[in-house]
This record gives structure tokens, sequence and C-alpha cells, in this order.
């Protein structure tokens, strides 16, 4: 919505949006009621009963439990109204649907790096197909940075040493804003890219033009990096005492230190960069460190390659 | 006088039990209940919480309180992000 | 028997005052002083951005900017404004003691003030600081080279100020109430001082601790906070929004206060609801340390943490929205006049409100994933900070100002200054509620031509409200020498203040004062 070529409404760009915007409406009806009431008893005392007008003043109250009472009751009642309203929107907004597919996203200052399941790589663009459900797998190799798509209504922040992720499902073509949110340093403000919505055809077409795949590219590391001397039977027996990587995505395994986790991406992340910290039950820390030895996209793509191995290729929270 | 001294062995004796605890691995939750012990100790008699009016009493109980709430809410958050 | 201002004037005699009033004047001058430097700041921003590129200052030069202005404004401007100056001159006055509890702590607490804001000035002059004032992790800590420690020292060290005058005023409204000033009797102002101080006794360490900790890591590499050393970032959110989202609270309770003091004595007649509103005073205090996490709904906080910090915040809304009510049918069947300080407390409740209400869309989840870290917070927040704390607090100097100086300033001109910055405020601000919207980040330099025209208008609407801070500035200062005398009494006001000569003595009261009922409009004897 525009007036006199200034903008004053942000388009929908996302199947999302008019939800958000819906609840936004909402609040805001219940809000301009109040102001409105505030607005128009304050008026109406200060001109009814101003310093020397001819009015009944007798017996000012000084309280009146039942109307206060009432107020304090209406204004819980409109506040779990938005509550609720809010809440739900968000559990959609944050609850990625497990059909989507994945793009993965680094941020660093003061960039964004994004990578398709194709492989195809670009900075600062970001190429979606129409009417497709995207989960946005994010992490940061720096400070924090937040991903947000204004017309999208959405956003989160991109964190160091953690993926968080958002999801998208584009319902307009053309070119829409990317900026980051969270304050990162020197160039914030210049930290912002476009989010470029195209038909499903275009998008493969696009992606296609791509050398290799993120579990291509991770299974290539994982033999440079000589992972399969430690993680590979040979003849029916453990090599050098480490578990088999085969089928744990997502499944759940017992720590040497004592109770157990689930096996997702940040897990992963972790046993790579740190093994020590949570070292697998029944098996010694010999694993070295890699931390320093691998960005964060190498990461993405060993991580890529074991869940391949599993059978399962997109992050769904290792639910399977 | 005396009753300071015995808080003192007390103490002492905790303390011995914290390197206990971790030589035979009794667990995080063992050396809090010890630490807890040994604050409660410092509070109710070097710092005379035991002899003083109700209102201070209450006062400490309430700062407490309050500590278990920023405690509380911030290992919520990371309870339920751990998925627990 | 000279009064606290004449009494001696050797400036020794001021720098060593155990005086409750001499230490709200030296408070009140100093932080005169640092609202304008963040004021200046904030001026040279409006510059930057009344056009889209960044041209007028570097990137780097802006960041330092913003930084020095929520720093200066936030510790060294709203957090003592109205406890340190009107609350320090007016506790013992308004509960008929002769001093506050410590006197001497209370000038520890100016001296600490002081230096604290001293040296989180002298981070700036060696070359700033470029994290924001909220100094989020790892930033603060690993990646920037600006002067973190210093302003952190500085702050940490101002937050001792506000320590200990928390302290002072608990122990104050408990043990030295006159005689007759029964918890029921205490004027609102005190009850909204009680509860700020409580805040400030519990969150205060906390923040505190949070600043070492991030020394700790910048200094030693203690892995608290950054990932790459194995801490966590988004625990520095937690215990900062801890002490902040309280602070909050800190900044704009006693300015309901003040409120609540101005209304029923320009109304003429007694306050609507007192005990709603003394308690919902309380209410504020203990609820508001229960929702800092709506800070963090897009920050990677679980699901669950953001689902019950939303719906508690729309609960620690219900306690403010008690307040406009009660303040609202304190006009009915009043008599109302309407003379500078009431023009300012008008004011306040309508930014007041609106600014509480659009702090309902932050709380509400979808929409603040939207909203948060853009221009609509901004806008909110100085709608509470400066639309709110700022008009009770000038609001709050025009009604005493005549008790503190015994002079009278020149009504027509405050008239004029109330209405000025009202608009000026809104011009600013109002523009920002858009901008948010639509999705301009805050803390941008530069942004897209789009927003430029709202930016303008926001950068004009700055420049009235400049006008508007420097004319009460300009007549003040003019009353002290030209002013006419005010008398002891010259609204005609009901509290124990207004029962002694303007200025007042040095140990305020000769004899015990007697107690009336609060709030008793019309005066007795006087309409
Ligand atoms: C020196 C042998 C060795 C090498 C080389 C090695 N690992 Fe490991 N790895 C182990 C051992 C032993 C464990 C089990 C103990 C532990 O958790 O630290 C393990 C555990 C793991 C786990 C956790 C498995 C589970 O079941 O939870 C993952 C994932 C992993 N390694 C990935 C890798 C990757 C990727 C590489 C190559 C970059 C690699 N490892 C290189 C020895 C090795
Ligand atoms: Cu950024
Ligand atoms: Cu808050």
């Amino acid at each position: 919505m525009k007036i006199g070529g200034v903008p004053l409404f942000p388009q929908q760009a996302d199947t999302g949006a008019a939800g958000v915007d819906m609840v936004a409406l909402v609040v805001c009806a219940i809000c301009g009621l109040l102001a409105l009431g505030v607005l128009v008893a304050v008026v109406y005392f200060l001109i009814r009963y101003r310093a020397g007008s001819d009015v009944n003043r007798d017996n000012p109250p000084e309280g009146h439990l039942p109307l206060e009472l009432s107020w304090v009751g209406g204004a819980v009642v409109l506040s779990l109204v938005m509550f609720i309203f809010g809440a739900r929107a968000y559990y959609d907004l944050r609850v990625a649907p497990t059909d989507s597919f994945e793009i993965e996203v680094v941020g660093r200052q003061w960039m964004w790096k994004i990578r398709h399941p194709s492989g195809r790589r670009e900075i600062n663009t970001l190429h979606v197909p129409l009417g497709t459900k995207i989960k946005l797998k994010m992490i940061s190799r720096d400070v924090i940075h937040s991903f947000y798509l204004p017309e999208f209504r959405t956003k989160h922040d991109v964190l160091p040493g953690r993926y968080t992720d958002l999801w998208i499902e584009p319902k307009k073509l053309g070119r829409f804003t990317l900026a980051c949110s969270e304050y990162c340093g020197t160039d914030h403000s210049r930290m912002k890219g476009e989010v470029v919505v195209v038909t499903p055809e275009e998008y493969e077409s696009w992606q296609a033009l791509s050398p290799l795949t993120s579990v291509q590219r991770g299974e290539r590391l994982y033999l440079k990096m000589a992972c399969d001397s430690c993680h590979e039977y040979q003849d029916g027996q453990v090599v050098s005492g480490a578990p088999l990587l085969d089928g744990i995505y997502g499944s759940t395994v017992g720590l040497e230190a004592g109770g157990s986790t689930k096996v997702d991406d940040d897990y992963l992340r972790r046993s790579i960069l740190r093994p020590k910290a949570q070292v697998v039950a029944g098996f010694q820390p010999i694993m070295p460190t890699y931390e320093g030895r691998l960005s964060e996209e190498e990461l993405l793509d060993l991580i890529a390659y074991i869940r391949s191995r599993s059978g399962s290729t997109v992050d769904d929270g290792g639910k399977k | 006088m005396k009753t300071h001294l015995l808080v003192w062995l007390s103490l002492m004796l905790l303390l011995g039990l914290t390197v206990v605890a971790w030589q035979y691995h009794l667990g995080f939750l063992m050396a809090l209940a010890i630490a807890v012990t040994k604050a409660a100790l410092v509070i109710a008699f070097f710092m005379h919480l035991r002899k003083e009016s109700p209102l201070t009493k209450f006062v400490a109980g309430a700062v407490l309180f309050w500590l278990l709430i920023l405690f509380g809410f911030t290992l919520a958050d990371y309870f339920s992000r751990l998925g627990f | 028997m000279k009064d606290y201002l004449y009494e001696d004037v050797s400036l020794k005699s001021w720098l060593l005052t155990t005086d409750h009033k001499r230490i709200g004047i030296l408070f009140l001058l100093t932080i005169t002083f640092f609202f304008i430097i963040g004021g200046v700041a904030a001026t040279l921003m409006r510059m930057e951005l009344a056009t889209a590129p960044g041209d007028l200052v570097s990137a780097d030069v802006y960041n330092r900017l913003f930084t020095l202005h929520g720093t200066v404004m936030v510790w060294l401007f709203l957090i003592p404004s109205i406890p340190a100056t009107l609350g320090n001159f007016l506790l013992p006055l308004m509960i008929g003691a002769k001093d506050l509890a410590f006197p001497r702590l209370n000038l520890l607490s100016w001296y600490v003030f002081l230096f604290g804001g001293l040296l989180t000035l002298w981070s700036i002059i060696i070359g700033g600081v470029d994290t924001g004032w909220t100094f989020y992790t790892p930033y603060s800590t690993t990646y920037t080279n600006s002067h973190v420690i210093m302003m952190a020292a500085g702050i940490f060290i101002v937050g001792f100020s506000s320590i200990f005058s928390g302290l002072n005023f608990i122990v104050t409204v408990h043990s030295l109430r006159a005689p007759e000033m029964t918890w029921t009797r205490l004027p609102l102002f005190v009850w909204t001082l009680y509860a700020t101080s409580l805040i400030m006794v519990l969150a205060t360490p906390i923040l505190s601790v949070t600043l070492v900790l991030i020394a700790a890591e910048r200094l030693f590499g203690v892995g608290i906070f950054d990932p790459a050393l194995g801490g966590d970032p988004l625990l520095f959110q937690h215990l900062f929004w801890f002490y902040s989202h309280p602070a909050v609270y800190i900044m704009i309770l006693p300015g309901m206060g003040v409120i609540s003091e101005i209304l029923p004595c320009f109304a003429r007649r007694p306050i609507f609801g007192y005990k709603f509103i003394a308690g919902s005073s309380l209410a504020i205090a203990v609820f508001g340390f229960l929702v800092w996490g709506h800070h963090m709904f897009a920050a990677g906080q679980s699901l669950y943490a953001g689902l019950v910090f939303s719906f508690l915040s729309f609960l620690v809304a219900v306690p403010s929205g008690i307040k406009v009510f009660s303040w609202t049918a304190t006009l009915y069947k009043g008599s109302i006049r309407f003379d500078t300080p009431m023009l300012y407390a008008l004011g306040f409740m309508g930014l007041f409100t609106i600014g509480g209400l659009t702090g309902l869309f932050l709380a509400t989840l979808a929409v603040d994933v939207h909203l948060t870290d853009t221009f609509f917070v901004v806008a909110h927040f100085h709608f509470i900070m400066v639309g709110g704390m700022l008009m009770a607090y000038l609001g709050g100097l025009h009604f005493w100002w005549p008790k503190m100086t015994g002079k009278l300033y020149p009504e027509t001109l405050g008239r004029i200054s109330a209405v000025l910055i009202f608009l000026g405020f809104n011009g600013t601000f109002l523009p920002q509620f858009i901008l948010g919207y639509l999705g301009m980040p805050r803390r941008y330099y530069a942004y897209p031509e789009q927003f430029e025209f709202l930016n303008v208008i926001s950068s004009a609407g700055a420049v009235l409200l400049a006008l508007g801070y420097a004319l009460p500035l300009a007549y003040f200062t003019w009353s002290l020498i030209k002013g006419r005398p005010a008398g002891a009494d010259p609204w005609n006001a009901a509290g124990l203040e207004w029962k002694v000569s303007s200025p007042p003595p040095h140990h305020n009261f000769e004899t015990i004062p007697v107690v009336e009922q609060p709030y008793r409009y019309p005066r007795p004897g006087h309409e």
C-alpha cells in the first residue's frame, strides 16, 4: 500500500503473512478501542469539569470496587484473547512442516552465504520457488545476526555455535527484502540482500547449474579428512574402535558420562568439533577435535553426508 | 563462640564430603545439595539470620525465591530447547 | 532560620552535605549534564537519518553514537532521574522525616554515581563503544575492538549508586515515617519510590554480575557467552533482560507516582482508587521480574519459554491499565485547572497510553517476530521512556520547582514548552511505528530510499522536541535569578511537603507534622 509513492504497508509475499497481519489487526482493534475509550473519557471530563464550569461536583467517588474489578477482569480477558491469537500464529510460524525442503544459510560479518540442496551457492541473494515450503537452516560464523524477511513477516536470529531455523512459503513472484536485524557491527546496515521468488520450473533449472550436491561434497570431505580410518567396518570388524555412523541420525545414543542424547544436527556438529564433550557409551575418547579445521560450510556438508547415510535428506529434527 | 566453632567444623566436614563426592562420582545433584547446606549454615549462623526479626527472615526468603525465578525460567528455556 | 540553600553557601558545604535536599540538587545538576550529552548524540543520529544514504558520519561513528545515546540516557539519566532528584528531595518531606535513614550513604551514592558516570564518559572520549547499550555477546566479548571494559566498569559503578539509593529509600519508608503516617496514608509517589527501590536492590546486582562476566570473557577468555569458547550467547540475553526489563519499571514507576500527585492537585479532588494504584505499583515491581523473555521471541529461545513469557507479559500490562483507568476517573467531578504541571501530566497520560498499548503488539508472539529489532520497538520504548518518564519528570520538576527553589517560573512559557514537547515528540516517534511495520530494522545508519519520507518527518519532529527541551532549561535558570517568590504552597496543594516554607529549612520540620488523609482536595478552609 502506498500513498503518494510513500509505502505505508508492506507487501504480503508469504502464505503466512496475511495470518500475522490478521493478528496484528486484532491487537490493533483492541488497543485502538481502549485508546479511544480513554481519549474520549479524558477529553469529555476535561471540558465538562474544567474549573469554573457550572456542573454538579458533589461527592466525587474515591473508588468504586465493582468498577475497578470489572476493569481488571476485562483487561485480563482481552489480554487472553490477544495472547491466544498471537500464540497460535507463532506456533505456525516457528514449527516447520516436515515436508519442507532445506536451504542452508551461513551468516557472517557482513554477508549472507546461501547454499541450495543441489549444491548451488549464492551470496546475499536467495532464490526460492513459488508455493513451496522451504526451511532455512541457519548458523553464524561469528556474532549473532538475524535473518529478516519483512514481506514474509518473519525473522529469526542466526546464532554462532547452534543451528536455528526459519520457514517460508512464498506466494508472490518477485524480488523482496532480506535484511539483518540483529546489530552485528560496523556494516550491520549493509548486511542485506534480496529474496527472488521464481516459478518452481525456473528454480529447478537454476538449481541444476551446480557442480556437486552437499552430500557429494560431504562424502569427499569425509574421505579427505580420513574419518573412515576409524568410522568404518573392514571385513566385519570395527577398525579402530569408533561407532558406525550408518543409521544414527534421529536415534538416541547413550553417553559414556551417563544419560543419553538425541542425534540431530546440533549433536553431530558438536561430536565433530568437540568429541570429548559427549563421548558415546562404550568407546574411548580417541577422536581428534576438528575445531578450527572445518568451516561452517564444510560442517554442513559433512552433516548432510552423515544424514544421507541414515536415509534422511532433510533436517527434520531427527524425527524420521 | 562454641556454636561458631561447631559450625566451622561442620563446614569443614562438608568440604571434605564435596571432595569425596567428586572422587566417587556422586553426581551433580549431590554436589549441589552439599553446597546448599553449606550456604544455609553460613547464612543462619555466621550471618546471624537465625536471630534476626521475622521481617529480615522474610526478606531473605523472598530474595532466595526471587533468585529461583532467575534460575528456574532460564533453565526452563534450556531444557525445553533440548527437547526434554 | 535560613533555608537549606542559603544556610551555608560555601562550595565545601555543598560537596560534603548530607542534606537529602542538597543531594537531590546535586543529582539534578549531574543528570541534566548527562541528558544534554545523550541529547546531542540523539540529534546527530536524527541528522544522519534525515537522508537515506549514510553521509553525515561514518558507520562506525553512528554505531558509537547510538551506544552512547542508549547508555547515557538509560543509566546516567532515566534510572536516576526521578528517584535521585525529586525522590531524594521529597521522600523525607512527604513522610514527615528530617532526612533519609542514611544521609552519608546518600552522599556516597552521588559520588559513586558521578565517578561511574565520568568513567563511562571517559570510555566515550577515548574512542567510544559500538555494541549498543545492550552489549550483546559474542560481539561485545570477542569481536568488537572498542572500549567495552571501560564502559562496563563505569556502569558497574553507577549500579552501586542505584543500590545505595534503593536501600536508603526502603529503610527510610519503613522506619522514619511521622507517627500518624500510616501505610495507607503514604502519598502515592512514595509508594512508587518504594516499589522502584525494591527493583533497584533486587535487579541491579544481576546487571553487575553480568558486566563482570563480560569482562572475564573479554579479558581472560573464560568461556561463558561465546560458543567458540564453549559458552552460550543466549545466557547473556537471559541475564541482561532479567535486569533490563525490570529496569524499565525503575524508569517508569516513579513517573507514575508523580502523575498521581499532580492530577488530584489540579483536578482539585481526591485521587480515585488509592489502594488500587498503590497495589498496582507493587504488582508491577513483582510481575516485572517474570517477563524478560519477551525480548527473545526471535532469538533462539525455546517455543515453550516464548509462550510462557508472552502470557506473563500480557498480565503485567494489567496493573498499568489500572493506573490509567484510575487517573481518568480522577478527572470525573473535578474542578480542573490547566497549569503547566497538569499539561505535562495530561501529555504523559496520552503518550504513556500509546506506549503501553503498542507494547501489547510486542507481547503478541507472532506480531513480535515481525516487529522485534525494528523501529516499531524504538518508537514503543521511546513512548514509555520519553513520552512517559520524561514528561512525568518535567511535570514533577514544574510542580515542585517552587518548593525546591522558592521561585516561580513564567507560566506561559511553561505551557508552551509542554505543548511543544508533546507535538515534537509525536512528530518524532509516530512515523517510526509505520517504519517498523514496513520492516526498517533498528540501528541502521543507512536505509533504503523508500523509508526516507517518514524519516524526514521524524527528524523534523526532533527539531521541535529539542526546542521544547531547551525552553525549560532557559526559563528555569532565569527563574532562579528573576523569578517571583513562590510562598510555601503556590498550588494550594495537599501533602506534607507543602506545609514547610519554600525552600524548606535544613531539617525540614521544626515540630512533628500533623498528618491528614492523603489528597484532601478541595483544601478545607481554602475553597
Ligand atoms: C581416531 C579415530 C577417529 C577419527 C579419525 C574420527 N572419529 Fe569420529 N569418533 C571416534 C570415536 C572413538 C567415537 C566415539 C567416542 C566419541 O563419541 O567421542 C567417534 C564418534 C563420532 C561421532 C558420534 C557418533 C555417535 O554414534 O554418536 C560422529 C558423528 C563422528 N565421530 C564423526 C566423525 C567425523 C565426521 C570424522 C572425520 C572428520 C571423524 N568422526 C573422525 C573416532 C574417530
Ligand atoms: Cu546485523
Ligand atoms: Cu521488557
